[in-house]
Formats: C-alpha cells, sequence, structure tokens
C-alpha cells in the first residue's frame, strides 16, 4: 500500500504543479468555448488575456504592494477592458479577420511586458508573489482546492449559459448575424459583452496563477498557452461545456501528469526531447480531430435534450 | 408614378396604421443602378403586394428598408401615429424593434437552434438576456410556451422538438419567428416560395388573421395567385422604381404589367 501511495503521490510537488497547469487549461478551455464553441469567436489570443491578468496582479502585489483581493479585482478588469476592447474592434470583422486581432492583442501584451522594464520587470521578471495564506506544507494543496472550486464554479456557469435564453442569443449570434440581427437582437453588443465577461475571467485565471509561479516571466505568455487551450477543446469538443475537460485530460493530463511523472523515461529524453515531441503529437492530433471528428469527442451540442427537458417543466 | 383604382394617397394611411415613406431612395452595384425611388409610402393599406421581373429591385427594396443593405442616398422614415422614425439611420434591430420586420427570400435558419429555440429566441427579451439571468429560461418558456405552441399546432413539422429539417419548414419558422415579434409592419420576401399549396393556404390564412388585428403586410411573391388574392393595392417596380400601384384588378390588366411582367397569355 506504501509503495502505491509512493509511486502515485512521491513527488506531490510535481504531481500539482501539473494539476495546477491541468484546471488552468480546463479554466481557460471553458471561457474559450463560451466565446468559440458558442458564440462562434475564434480568439487565438488567449495568452494575451490570461497575461494582463496576470501581470496585472504581479504588478498590483509586487510593486504597488497591493493586498491579494484588490490585485485579483484589478487583474479581474485588467483582463476584461482587454477584452472588451478586443470586442469592439473585431465585432464587425469575419473569421479570418479575428483569429489575425485577437492574436495582434495576445502579440502586443507580451511585447508591452516584454519591453517594459518599470513596471514589469521586463525580461528579469517580477517577483516574488506569495500566496495569499499559509497553512504550512499544505499551502499549495490549499490553493490546488481553490482552483479546482474556481473551474467548478466556471464549469457550472458554463453550463447554466446552455440552459438559459443568453445561451441561446450567443448560438443565435455566433451562428447567423442577420437573422440575429432581424429578431432584435443587439449583435455587436452581444459580442463585445462576451468578449469582455470571458476576458474578465481569463484575467482573473491569470492573477490566480501568480502565487503558482512566484515569479513572472514574458516567456510565460507564449503562444504555447493558447494553443494548448484550443488544442484541448477542440480535442474534446469546442460546442460542449466540458469538451475543454476532457481535452485537457487527453493532453496535458496524459503528457503533463502521467507520462512526466509515472512513466520512467531517461531524464534527458524528459528534459529535451518530451517537450518538443508533445507539440508535435498535439499538432497531429489536432489535425487528425479536425479532419475526422471536427466536432471533438464529445460533439455537436445537444439542444434537443435541452428543450425536451423544458417541455416536461 | 400612376395610381390605380382605391390608392390612398401618400403620406399618414387612415386608420392609424404605422407606413414607412421612402423618399430620394437609391442603390447602385457598380454601373447597375438597383433601386432608384423618388417618393413611396408602403402600409397605408392592410396588405399590399410589390411584384415586378427579377432584377426590378424588390428584394434589395426591402433590404434597404430594414437596413441589412445600406442605401447609396434617401431616407426611410416609420410614420406611425404622431411619431417619425428615421429608419435609415438606425441598425437593423433596432428597425426590428420599432416593429418593422422581414422575412427572408433565401431560406435562412439558426444551424444548432432547435424549433422551439428558435421561436424561443425571437420572443426573449433582453433583460431575459442578460449574463447573469441563467436561470430566466423557464420564465421566458412559461410566457410564451402557449403562443408558440398555438403556432406549432398550425402545420406539421416532422420534429417539432428537433430541427427544422426541410427548406419548407425553415420557410415556415422564418414566417413564425416574425409574427412573434408582433411586428406593425411586416415584409414578406416570397414567403411561401418552395411550400405546398395547402400550407400556402394556411400561411395565408394565418397571415390574414393578424392583419385582421392590425398588423400591415407588405408581400413580394411570385405565386400571383397569392398576390392577387391577398393584396388590397398592388405597387409593380421595374428598373428599381415603382411605377404602377392600384388595386389588384388594375394592376393586373394594365398593358404596362402585362407587356414588362405577364406576358399577353396571362389576364
Amino acid at each position: 500500500m506504501s509503495a502505491v501511495w509512493d509511486y502515485l503521490f512521491g513527488s506531490p510537488a510535481f504531481l500539482i504543479f501539473g494539476t495546477y497547469t491541468l484546471m488552468m487549461i480546463v479554466g481557460l478551455g471553458i471561457l474559450l468555448h463560451l466565446q468559440l464553441g458558442v458564440t462562434g469567436i475564434g480568439n487565438f489570443g488567449v495568452a494575451g488575456f490570461w497575461g494582463a491578468g496576470l501581470y496585472a496582479f504581479g504588478i498590483m502585489q509586487v510593486t504597488y504592494d497591493v493586498g491579494f483581493w484588490p490585485a485579483l479585482l484589478v487583474a479581474t478588469a485588467a483582463g476584461g477592458v482587454l477584452g472588451l476592447i478586443t470586442g469592439w474592434v473585431i465585432a464587425d470583422l469575419d473569421d479570418d479577420g479575428v483569429l489575425a486581432a485577437t492574436l495582434a492583442v495576445a502579440t502586443i501584451v507580451y511585447l508591452a511586458i516584454d519591453s517594459e522594464k518599470d513596471i514589469t520587470g521586463g525580461r528579469v521578471g517580477l517577483g516574488t508573489i506569495d500566496f495569499p495564506f499559509d497553512v504550512g506544507k499544505r499551502t499549495d494543496l490549499a490553493w490546488l482546492a481553490i482552483l479546482f472550486g474556481v473551474v467548478g464554479v466556471l464549469l457550472w456557469y458554463a453550463r447554466r449559459v446552455h440552459r438559459s435564453p443568453y445561451g441561446r442569443l450567443l448560438i443565435a449570434t455566433g451562428t447567423n448575424e442577420p437573422l440575429a440581427r432581424s429578431l432584435r437582437k443587439p449583435v455587436k453588443r452581444t459580442k463585445v459583452g462576451v468578449m469582455a465577461l470571458t476576458s474578465a475571467g481569463m484575467g482573473a485565471l491569470g492573477g490566480l496563477y501568480g502565487p503558482i509561479v512566484h515569479f513572472l516571466f514574458p516567456t510565460q505568455l507564449t503562444v504555447a498557452i493558447t494553443v494548448s487551450v484550443i488544442t484541448a477543446l477542440v480535442l474534446g469538443g469546442q460546442q460542449r461545456p466540458l469538451g475543454a475537460f476532457v481535452g485537457a485530460l487527453l493532453t496535458v493530463g496524459l503528457f503533463d501528469i502521467v507520462i512526466k511523472l509515472y512513466v520512467p523515461l531517461p531524464k534527458d529524453l524528459l528534459e529535451h526531447a518530451f517537450p518538443v515531441t508533445k507539440q508535435i503529437i498535439f499538432g497531429a492530433l489536432l489535425i487528425f480531430v479536425l479532419l475526422f471528428r471536427p466536432l471533438g469527442f464529445l460533439g455537436r451540442m445537444r439542444r434537443e435534450r435541452h428543450v425536451k427537458g423544458l417541455s416536461r417543466v | 408614378m400612376s395610381e390605380g383604382n382605391g390608392r390612398a394617397p401618400g403620406g399618414r394611411a387612415p386608420g392609424g396604421r404605422a407606413t414607412i415613406r421612402i423618399s430620394g431612395l437609391t442603390k447602385s452595384f457598380g454601373d447597375q443602378t438597383v433601386v432608384n425611388i423618388d417618393e413611396l409610402v408602403l402600409g397605408a393599406k392592410p396588405v399590399e403586394g410589390l411584384i415586378g421581373p427579377n432584377g426590378a429591385g424588390k428584394t434589395t427594396l426591402m433590404r434597404l428598408i430594414m437596413r441589412s443593405t445600406k442605401a447609396d442616398t434617401g431616407t426611410v422614415t416609420l410614420e406611425d401615429g404622431s411619431s417619425e422614425v428615421m429608419l435609415s439611420k438606425l441598425p437593423p434591430h433596432r428597425i426590428a424593434s420599432l416593429g418593422v420586420v422581414k422575412t427572408n427570400q433565401v431560406t435562412q435558419d439558426f444551424a444548432g437552434l432547435t424549433i422551439w429555440d428558435s421561436l424561443l429566441l425571437a420572443v426573449a427579451q433582453r433583460h431575459d438576456e442578460r449574463p447573469h439571468r441563467v436561470y430566466r429560461e423557464r420564465h421566458v418558456r412559461e410566457s410564451h410556451g402557449e403562443e408558440i405552441r398555438s403556432y406549432l399546432d398550425l402545420f406539421e413539422f416532422s420534429e417539432p422538438e428537433g430541427f427544422a429539417h426541410s427548406t419548407g419548414e425553415k420557410k415556415l419558422l422564418d414566417v413564425i419567428r416574425c409574427l412573434l415579434l408582433k411586428p406593425k409592419i411586416l415584409l414578406l420576401d416570397e414567403p411561401t416560395a418552395g411550400l405546398p399549396d395547402d400550407v400556402t393556404a394556411q400561411v395565408i390564412d394565418m397571415l390574414r388573421a393578424k392583419v385582421a388585428e392590425g398588423m400591415s403586410v407588405v408581400i413580394v411573391e411570385h405565386d400571383l395567385d397569392v398576390i392577387w388574392g391577398f393584396s388590397d393595392v398592388v405597387h409593380f417596380m421595374a428598373e428599381g422604381d415603382v411605377i404602377l400601384e392600384g388595386d389588384p384588378a388594375y394592376i393586373r390588366a394594365h398593358s404596362t404589367v402585362v407587356e414588362k411582367y405577364l406576358g399577353s397569355g396571362h389576364v
């Protein structure tokens, strides 16, 4: 029994960090699901909105010595305001334009943080950021529990959106804008609103990531985050609230937790070849899914189930 | 423009119906002028037909009214009682909110939304569709479920709780969605295209009932039996302009209409 425990939890720090990453990808994936899978906004700049929150939190904590809750509020606001502006800019663009513009936003955020030195610390980094509480050795575990709770709330909200008039408005906006407009629906406001709301969520997740890494670097905001989130969501099913969860388990869960921690790979291979191989496999998986199951493993939305449920109300 | 029998003069309609006044409206695509209307009032009579040969500009005119296509010049004004609203300065969703609603010539639907979804979307008010009101579905369903059911009971949908499959079902859905908005003026762009005769008759009966309740209809339709039997007045469009208007019998027999549109064998 003890041997099994040691095998499973022998490296709790690595396991917890891997689970942090998993939860972060799931959380971002749920928010991207509301943007892309429901409203049809292809946000290729997830790292930018998340990074704006992460750095806003870090700057508040380190540079201005602000407490945890106000800093988290600023992180949320930073993501939200960036989402609001981006939403307004992309509202009338076509799909290609939206992808390019959101990628540009992420690039701007990255370059601004990378080139600025006094406030963000530039390439030297920004830190240190501590957990807002200290319960000894269990602090990181408690933080993980909080992260589970936050992701749980996001999942609950996404599922509720699917069952609400708001969700129906988002789906209508995402599938046929002119028809939605002809039914009195303010399409532009809806798109700007959902971008602001979900980007605020991404900013908040960024803020919650700060204490995990303690020290912030611009390299944490590369496109790899966005690719991981998109891969997880597309793989699992972009139209389903649980899609990001299933996809993240198959990608981050399998590679960053199971293989990394439990498969006895040579250290050299693990440090050098593994990260590259992982990205190649992610890319291949993405192509495979897009070719043979474009709506991911969970498939399309099941609106008819919702309607039948309603008729029994 | 000539006026035939029974045509009310332009301006506010008798009986207080809302009307759409079009002034100096033009639209060109490249070198081709598609719409060029100096002055026109729509909605003065309960049901107004709009006919003309292909390319006359009927659909473009309707799209210009709804601002789904932007005009080059001119104004479109909604006159309702003592109020006047310049539609040509409003976004499409605001025009629909004011009670001017249009069905689509080309079949339109929301992929991913069921028939019920699509109709609930039409009736849901803005305050029901706020991001924080995630428990509002039951309220919307209870407020409008019976009304939706009454429309769905009129027609035979293959899967009422599922998706609209055929073009005919999508056409019907388009009309029902618009009626659920309780429009003052409903612009119908070939609403019965592709529908069987019996369903066409049902649609017209349904529209008559709504007209009796005060709604005005402007209808573009190539099934001329629908136009002659349903319209109180008919506008004949050719080359972007309304060149004739009058009661159906007058338009049907007019030599210009026969020459440019109907052909001599029709009368």
